[in-house]
């Protein structure tokens, strides 16, 4: 196999690992295809067992022939290994590096991985669009699944079937598609049941420098009007960014041409800027003996939490056209990948009590991010050490889970999951033993045949043993919409994340063990009293009848 | 009776006692809604009842500031400021009726008399013995007995009995056995408003004490011996470890400043460590030598000699003054109840405010402070410059970290009470300190960090914040236990 020409040295002795809560452990290092694993002989709970894949960088040093390696992982987390023997050291470096960027994607690991759990119910079909659109077709007439992109042909980054206005035929949303950045035409995302508002969101307008336009796009998002409404199309991007697409063939829609469509710019950013954030945001958390004014500085000069406050205040207006004015939206930004499904999934949490449910945000991903085309692939091929500065790679998806924890914090009652289902997901959506999160679009991951190879997350989160880990304890269905606050004063940092191994977070576990015992109790305790209340209302209705005659 | 005073004072301060048609601005709402309502002035609370019923009450000695804005529209807006930090918003249609509700505001805010203070006129529903009960609550001779003391080498001093010795402090204080009583009175007159080291905290496992005390005394000249015995006798009462700390809160910057006019606190130190090596007679030039150095050492300039003061180490924990900490509050509730602020500049604001410095300043003393008692079994003597605000809050912390006792609701008001006793500025009408605050956010930390380690939550807190400025129970009245006992 092509693994063992990777590894020069497979085994080492003696190797003592420090790594963040655990007293430093002295064991034997191995090196296989996809993990490494040290073990000590003594104690077999003393295993580390680390995917290449969530290797972000690595750095060596040499003292004498004692040689060091630092591993700094995708998930923030940063290990020491004491390699004694300098070639042994060198050789387990470099097959670490070469292991951990594998090109080919067909060599990860979720195409080698085999569960040890019994699949009650496979991930893979557990979201169909089919099923999911029949949560709309009972309350609407006006759309209809498409498949005009069966092929992937029309849209490589878009899913085969899409939920369109039921008036447009494919013939018209193969010529919208041609006006639109990646082919990515108005579809539906949202359908708010309450007013029959809808949120659709695209890629931006091809207008370029000499203003074309195109009369099916205008029909296509017209025909999501009622007679005499106006909708608003929010651009994630300010003015100046979106005029200067223009002469890159792109642009924004022109009043001239969609007279009944208010056009907002909102400036949410993206690519390296976002990356170069996460590097400032997750150093100033790692650096130790700080003193309080460089802590606050350089977390203000990381501008993690201004992402954090642009996205979720697009996210709100986007919100309250639809419920507080009653308007349908339509959202993009440039390719309609990135800021533009933030928004429109983070929409959703505020405006859907459903996706605030587990089973309503795994669908969530699914649709707005997994079937709507965010390329996790790129995106997250780094983390917070990597020095590669690639345009594509960025935390766009950490942001979006980054905001949902800002609003469960506000609403601790309101979700059917917790912090650590968020966790999960951030970690899965970087290194994975499953294939949900592999490939850029429906299209790659199709021709990867992921279905047939590889197991999909949602098969093993959504057992049971799994999900009692990640259901909130305090969830009380709340059908109401949702507006969290956006002020500064109101956003923290997620320290369930960013602080995670720099500070044990064992009382806190401790803590929601016993919140969570005291609920168990508490319904024990009221079943109890509903039993005795039953037996009590038979008793009396018995004593009735016995004096009755 | 609270009838009778209500009236009294209603009649002679205010001009006017209900207005209609006010409105209070929702400031949870962002598009400036508003709900509109009576509002009524009585003799010790404002209230707004609007059209739902809903009541807001806010008590005038709650209030800390009262504002008349420029007339609009809709009539003259009137923004309180209170105490608890809570900001309500009116709008008076009449400017003629806000101008008076403005005035009697301002009068009956500032009522500095404790007669007036609402604590006298609140009528709980509750019998005598249920009010004798909560005052015996907080017993603290118990309390010491708990810790342990008295006992073979700490014994409860009557010195003070009188207040004779130190207005500021209680009746009851607990010493080293073998400190005499001229040896006290001497040391008090050594010292800032007669306040000598006395017990604060006894850890019975490790026979470790914190002791606190004020400042030597400004332009003092000679040495007081007897104040050098004092602190020995508190280094000998610890039978395990012979050296103790002294740590000044006062932060070094500050100190440099102060060394430069008043070098007493050097002298003390060097005589003392001087006395402990049996080196009676320190010619005056070996003095001023040991004398720099220790400037240089508080100015951070390092110094060699630290293993000669092996029975006394000098530690600076920089925890500013109250002046600088009530600028600091303002500027935090500044930034904090900005509208419409950009992330980074409220974090910019969060930091020139510097009240996360200050926390971090406190909460380091107090970890060091512990960590003196359970690591190196060590006694300290904690002092700032009068030795209330920041050494209480040190000692408070402290104990709080030490002795999960603290952490009960019963225990957090023997911690309240203790602070309050030793005289703690809080509850003055005419100075609110932010120094309690502080230690309330300081407590409120490490609940955070340890959720399951109090027996109270925040709510506790907030209510106890809440209580110091409304002066609605009697604990948290007049400045010290003297003061106390002349009000009944």
């Amino acid at each position: 196999m092509e693994f063992a020409e990777l590894i020069k040295t497979p085994r080492v002795d003696n190797v003592v690992l420090h790594r963040p809560f655990y007293p430093a452990v002295e064991g034997t290092l191995c090196l296989t295809g996809h993990h490494l694993i040290l073990s000590s002989r003594q104690d077999n709970t003393e295993e580390l067992w680390l995917l290449h894949s969530n290797i972000d960088a690595i750095d060596k040093r040499f003292v004498g022939s004692l040689g060091t390696i630092i591993i700094k992982c995708k998930d923030f987390r940063i290990i020491q290994l004491d390699i004694p023997g300098m070639e042994e050291c060198l050789n387990i470096a470099s097959s670490i590096e070469a292991l951990s960027t594998l090109d080919s994607i067909t060599l990860m690991y979720p195409f080698f991985y085999r569960p040890m759990f019994e699949v009650v119910e496979d991930g893979w079909h557990s979201f169909l669009p089919e099923q999911e659109f029949e949560l709309y077709s009972s309350a609407t007439s006006e759309w209809r699944l498409s498949y005009v992109n069966k092929e992937f042909a029309v849209c490589p980054s878009y899913p085969p079937i899409v939920i369109v206005p039921k008036s447009i035929d494919d013939e018209a949303l193969r010529k919208v598609a041609t006006f639109r950045h990646g082919g990515r035409f108005p579809v539906l995302s949202y359908y708010h049941k309450k007013n029959g508002m809808v949120i659709m969101r695209s890629g931006q307008p091809l207008t370029g420098t000499n203003g074309r336009r195109c009369k099916e796009d205008e029909k296509l998002i017209n025909a999501t009007l009622r007679a005499g409404k106006r909708g608003y199309i929010i651009d994630t991007r300010s003015l100046n960014v979106a005029q200067q697409a223009r002469a890159k063939g792109g642009g924004f829609e022109q009043e001239a041409h969609y007279p009944q469509w208010r056009r907002i710019h909102k400036s949410i950013e993206r690519y390296h800027i976002l990356q170069e954030s996460l590097i400032k945001l997750v150093e100033a958390c790692n650096e130790q003996a700080h003193n309080m004014d460089r802590w606050l500085s350089k977390l203000e000069a990381s501008n993690w939490l201004t992402h954090i406050k642009e996205i979720l205040t697009t996210a709100c207006l986007a919100a309250q056209c639809i419920d507080r004015e009653g308007a349908s939206i339509l959202i993009h930004g440039t390719e309609g990948i990135d800021s533009t499904l933030q928004v429109t999934s983070l929409a959703q949490i505020i405006l859907e009590p459903r996706s605030r449910t587990i089973r309503g945000f795994e669908a969530l991903i699914e649709r707005e991010w997994l079937q709507a085309g965010h390329p996790f692939q790129q995106r997250c091929a780094q983390s917070a050490y990597c020095n590669s500065k690639q345009k594509w790679e960025a935390p766009v998806f950490l942001l979006f889970l980054d905001c949902v924890w800002q609003i469960l914090r506000q609403f601790p009652c309101s979700f059917e999951f917790n912090e650590h289902f968020l966790i999960v997901l951030f970690e899965h959506a970087y290194a994975s033993q499953f294939g949900t999160f592999l490939g850029n679009n429906e299209s790659e991951r199709c021709k990867l045949k992921l279905q047939q190879k590889t197991m999909s997350l949602w098969s093993w989160v959504n057992r049971p043993s799994e999900l009692s880990k990640f259901t909130n304890p305090l969830f009380e269905a709340n059908n109401l919409v949702i507006w969290p606050s956006v002020a500064p004063q109101s956003l923290q940092l997620w320290e369930g994340i960013f602080l995670r191994w720099n500070r044990t977070s064992k009382y806190l576990d401790e803590a929601y063990e016993e919140m969570v015992n005291i609920i168990e109790y508490n319904k024990e305790l009221q079943a109890k009293v509903n039993i005795l209340r039953r037996q009590l209302a038979e008793l009396e209705t018995e004593d009735g009848m016995q004096e009755s005659p | 009776m609270g009838g009778d005073r209500r009236l009294k004072v209603h009649t002679c301060t205010t001009k006017i006692n209900k207005v209609e048609q006010v409105k209070l601005l929702d400031r949870f709402s962002t598009s400036n809604k508003s709900l509109t309502g009576t509002l009524y002035l009585t003799a010790t609370h404002l209230l707004f009842i609007d059209s739902h019923q809903k009541e807001t009450w806010i008590l005038h000695h709650h209030i800390a500031s009262v504002e008349k804005l420029a007339l609009t529209t809709s009539g003259c807006p009137l923004v309180i400021q209170c105490k608890n930090f809570r900001i309500v918003h009116f709008i008076v249609p009449r400017e003629r009726d806000c101008h008076d509700i403005y005035n009697s505001l301002l009068q009956l805010s500032k009522q500095a008399k404790y007669e007036d203070l609402y604590a006298f006129s609140y009528n709980p529903k509750q019998n005598d013995s249920e009010r004798l009960q909560g005052w015996q609550l907080i017993d603290l001779a118990e309390e010491y007995k708990r810790m342990g003391v008295p006992n073979s080498h700490w014994q409860l001093s009557d010195a003070n009995r009188e207040y004779k010795i130190c207005e500021t402090y209680p009746r009851e204080l607990y010493v080293p056995q073998i400190a005499s009583k001229p040896i006290i009175v001497g040391s008090s007159k050594f010292r800032s408003k007669g306040r000598f080291p006395v017990l604060s905290y006894y850890h019975q496992d490790k026979e470790a004490a914190i002791c606190r005390c004020s400042q030597p005394l400004s332009g003092f000249s000679a040495r007081c011996l007897e104040d050098e015995h004092l602190l020995q006798a508190i280094s000998k009462a610890n039978p395990v470890n012979r050296y103790m700390y002294v740590m000044d809160t006062r932060p070094k910057h500050r100190m440099q400043s102060w060394w430069a006019t008043q070098k007493d606190i050097g002298r003390i130190i060097v005589r003392i460590s001087s006395k402990i090596w049996n080196d009676e007679k320190i010619r005056e030039s070996d003095e001023k030598k040991r004398l720099n150095a220790m400037a240089n050492r508080a100015a951070g300039k390092g110094y060699e000699n630290e293993d000669n003061y092996s029975n006394i180490r000098f530690q600076f924990v920089g925890i500013e003054n109250i002046h600088v900490m009530r600028s600091s509050l303002q500027k935090l509730l500044e930034v904090s109840g900005t509208k419409g602020l950009a992330v980074n500049d409220f974090y910019s604001g969060l930091e020139s405010s510097g009240w996360l410095r200050h926390i971090k300043a406190v909460m380091d003393a107090a970890i060091f402070l512990a960590k003196a008692i359970m690591v190196e079994n060590a006694s300290v003597l904690v002092h700032c410059s009068d030795g209330w605000d920041r050494t209480s809050q040190v000692c408070s912390l402290g104990s709080l970290l030490l002795d999960s006792y603290y952490r009960t609701i019963k225990g957090f008001m023997l911690v309240l009470s203790g602070g309050v006793r030793c005289g703690h500025l809080d509850g003055d009408p005419k100075e609110v300190s932010p120094v309690f605050t502080q230690f309330l956010e300081c407590v409120w930390h490490l609940m955070e960090q340890f959720p399951q380690a109090f027996e109270f939550n925040e709510e506790f807190l907030l209510q106890i914040h809440e209580h110091i400025h409304s002066c609605q129970f009697g604990n948290f009245l007049g400045n010290c236990q003297r003061e106390r006992e002349e009000l009944k």
